[in-house]
């Protein structure tokens, strides 16, 4: 009896941390949120007022808690313990415009390390052909 | 929910306000403003420690044969899981695009009624469907 006890009270202490720890994480990503939904507010020619990015942007947090665990799953599932971009790019596949849009930025980010492109031999062939065809991002 | 991020509406602290987005944001090529790596990477590992650390808690209320075998708690079974670099700028792209399609989105509803202003009913509107391509 007393070691459950014990352990119940470890285990709130330790959601009291992880929550302190989640809002401060919240309040980062808030403030990046907040920049990037107004600059395409402006973009748009639009203003956006302020409770409405909060609330894009708490569920863009939310959308990334969803995201870190299906890359946990997808990682696993191929018998990996670290999400690659292969990942990011399965956890995208409900949209194909999106997912067509990250593998164009997949590709440039490949682009832009040469040496790893000399070490991977297997299927840096493939890739090579794939980045010359990829010559838009898509709309989406 | 807690309130909003103090941010002066008549623009008066927007010099202090620009200087924390600078500090705070990164920007990408085009001087679009993105998320920074690091940050996603905490939230991602917050979270997947978490993962680990139930992991572990259920291992110890129900030991399977092959635990009794390998030893309790080996660090070997149940590391969290981790992110590569390039894995973490996709997620941050790919997070960007969530934010500004909510944003385009509404934007373009707002457009069409004839406003300047994005509101809660444009982003209403565009949320059901945002919710499923994501």
């Amino acid at each position: 009896m007393e070691i459950d006890e014990d352990r119940s009270d470890v285990e709130k202490e330790e959601e009291e941390e992880d929550d302190s720890i989640s809002d401060l994480l919240r309040d980062r990503f808030r403030l990046s949120a907040i920049s990037i939904a107004e600059a395409e507010a402006k973009r748009n020619g639009m203003e956006i007022s302020e409770p409405i990015v909060a609330c894009i942007s708490d569920l863009a947090f939310k959308y990334t808690g969803q995201l870190a665990k299906d890359l946990e799953l997808f990682a696993h599932h191929a018998g990996r313990k670290s999400v690659n971009m292969e990942d990011v790019i399965v956890s995208a596949h409900r949209n194909e415009h999106l997912a067509a849009s990250l593998r164009s930025f997949r590709n440039e980010l490949k682009a832009k390390e040469p040496q790893s492109e000399r070490k991977r031999k297997k299927g840096s062939r493939k890739d090579d052909k794939a980045t010359a065809s990829v010559v838009h991002i898509p709309d989406l | 929910m807690a309130e909003p991020i103090q941010m002066d509406t008549k623009r008066k602290g927007v010099d202090k306000v620009e200087e924390r987005k600078r500090i705070t944001c990164a920007m990408d090529d085009n001087d679009t403003p993105t998320f920074e790596p690091d940050l996603i990477r905490a939230i991602f590992k917050h979270i997947w420690t978490r993962k680990a650390q139930e992991r572990e808690r259920n291992e110890i209320q129900n030991p399977d044969a092959l635990d009794s075998e390998v030893g309790a708690g080996t660090s070997k079974k149940n590391r969290p899981t981790s992110a590569n670099a390039n894995a973490l700028k996709l997620s941050c792209e790919l997070l960007r695009i969530f934010i500004t399609e909510a944003v385009q989105r509404a934007a373009t509803i707002a457009e069409a009624e004839g406003g300047s202003k994005i509101e809660a009913t444009h982003l209403e509107r565009i949320l059901p469907q945002l919710l499923l391509d994501f």
